[in-house]
């Protein structure tokens, strides 16, 4: 069973210049001009190139690949945040992105009340959020904080409750973005404890991430792209060592 | 044309109420959670919401009652006056938020998976809902000015629903353009500026010149004024007629918005 099947998914963003270019005037009354304008290839940039991988059920694959080679595109274009231009994208589960952190936070409530807010958001129910709700707080850590405002908190509680909203969602398959180096040396060991949890329990997990050592450490697979192309897909240990070789240590290829 | 008629379309009528209805929960949590931190972190809190209209309202009755000498065509100035000044103050907000809720709700748009539609409506139900709890105020205002609560009052909730349907119409409109053209929110707050002299707000129907009265008639932002003076100064029953047809209209201008909306809304995430 696959729980993500890309196939030859493309994605392609207007340039930034040709957007500021274009008159309002123009907009309303030539709308067909604006669209093909859109289409000219000449003012695209081509984030995701014929991009095609199946992920089966229980798997945790990393992305790995340096700035701008198209990992959060993919990571949008899965959680349906953006639409595919070409080629076909399928989901087959529940979806959790933790692209989402914090998303409607309000400095001015309390923790408990962004708690409600975040996680509504994120689609939980209020039902399913009051039995959850002790388990956000007791991941956290944040008791004592909870019924503060959350502008009162330091940076790393804001997203330590941020991270345990969105862990608590239980989805099918999990996409992850650079998150696992949140918070201090105790909340990321919960957090890998939580990530083990997810992974026996038969969960897809699906990561960004730019430190090689924990991808190669967490992941079965990884997906390598470089940009806009799928570069490598395979054995970590070996999709790490060609990343390194190809990418990295080539003066003439800019690496971050 | 077929589109709008498949109920499963997103151009469909229907589109739109069955969404906020899938959502009502997550709407209502964002409108409660809009009106609690609306006034937070000010001492004076809900007062503001009142304290505008009022300081206007002195500064027109001096102007206009005692240098203009406008008032001797109302009977009572201050009450006429801010029997459509707070409705307008409402209308004029849930524009401006509304024009620019797709705008500032970039983080649930480019980071979530969002049903769009519902930033719009939040901001608006929220300024609405924000004008009824200042209801009372009016009504406490108007009644020290010796205009007291009559029957009339119970037309409010359909005046308000006509008020929420005509503004949710254009707000559909001028919020997905505004994603594109930013310049929009900024025109939309000098037009709305312009807007208010053009409203029987500050002076009585009676005053426009016969040549220029289709300025109100076929102005439908006035005859929702009109109908709220209608109720809180008059104290009559509002135009049925006149306020069915801003309803008509309304309706129609949500299904064009929509139209606008849906068909733009799948780019929202890249133009954010």
């Amino acid at each position: 069973m696959d729980a993500i099947i890309a196939e030859h998914v493309s994605k392609r963003f207007r340039k930034y210049s040709t957007r500021q270019r274009v008159a309002l005037k123009e907009a309303i009354l030539h709308p067909g001009r604006l669209r093909r304008a859109a289409a000219d290839p000449a003012l695209q940039l081509t984030a995701l190139h014929d991009i095609s991988f199946r992920i089966p059920k229980g798997v945790t694959v990393g992305i790995i690949g340096p700035n701008g080679s198209g990992k959060t595109t993919l990571l949008k274009l899965i959680s349906g945040i953006y639409r595919a231009d070409s080629g076909r994208l399928q989901v087959f589960g529940k979806l959790s992105s933790l692209l989402g952190l914090g998303v409607g936070f309000h400095p001015e409530l309390t923790g408990r009340e962004n708690i409600f807010v975040n996680g509504m958001i994120l689609g939980l129910t209020r039902r399913e959020l009051q039995s959850v709700y002790p388990s956000i707080v007791e991941f956290s850590g944040l008791h004592e904080f909870i019924d503060a405002p959350v502008r009162t908190y330091s940076s790393g509680m804001h997203v330590r409750l941020a991270f345990s909203i969105a862990v608590s969602l239980s989805p099918d398959i999990m996409l992850l973005d650079e998150v696992l180096a949140v918070g201090d040396a105790d909340f990321q060991k919960k957090c890998r404890q939580r990530m083990e949890e997810f992974q026996r329990a038969g969960k897809t997990i699906l990561l960004v991430t730019h430190d090689l050592a924990s991808a190669e450490s967490w992941c079965e697979r990884l997906l390598l792209l470089h940009r806009g192309r799928m570069a490598a897909d395979g054995n970590p240990s070996e999709v790490v060592r060609y990343y390194l070789e190809r990418f990295v240590n080539q003066p003439d290829v800019p690496a971050e | 044309m077929i589109k709008l008629l498949q109920p499963q379309s997103p151009y469909w009528l229907g589109y739109l109420p069955a969404v906020i209805w899938r959502h009502k929960a997550l709407v209502w949590t964002l409108v409660e959670r809009n009106l609690k931190t609306r006034y937070k972190g000010s001492i004076l809190g809900f007062f503001w919401s009142f304290a505008n209209p009022l300081l206007l309202l002195g500064i027109y009755v001096l102007v206009f009652s005692y240098y203009l000498r406008l008032g001797n065509e109302v009977g009572n100035y201050p009450a006429f006056l801010i029997s459509g000044l707070f409705p307008w103050i409402c209308i004029s907000l849930s524009v401006q938020s509304g024009t620019n809720s797709i705008v500032e709700g970039a983080g649930y748009i480019t980071q979530t998976v969002f049903k769009s539609e519902i930033l719009p409506i939040v901001t608006i139900l929220s300024d609405v809902t924000n004008f009824v709890l200042t209801v009372p105020i009016l009504l406490l205002f108007l009644s020290l000015l010796k205009v007291y609560p009559s029957a009339a009052l119970l037309a409010l909730p359909l005046i308000l629903a006509v008020h929420f349907l005509l503004i949710s119409g254009a707000v559909l409109v001028l919020a997905t353009y505004n994603v594109f053209f930013r310049d929009i929110a900024y025109l939309v707050t000098h037009v709305l500026s312009l807007v208010f002299f053009a409203l029987p707000i500050i002076y009585p129907q009676g005053v426009i010149p016969a040549g220029l009265r289709f300025t109100v008639k076929w102005n439908p932002i006035a005859r929702l004024i009109i109908s709220y003076q209608d109720i809180f100064y008059f104290r009559r029953s509002p135009d049925w007629t006149s306020l069915g047809w801003v309803a008509l209209l309304a309706v129609v201008l949500i299904l064009l918005g929509n139209c606008v909306f849906q068909r733009h809304k799948d780019v929202f995430a890249e133009y954010l």
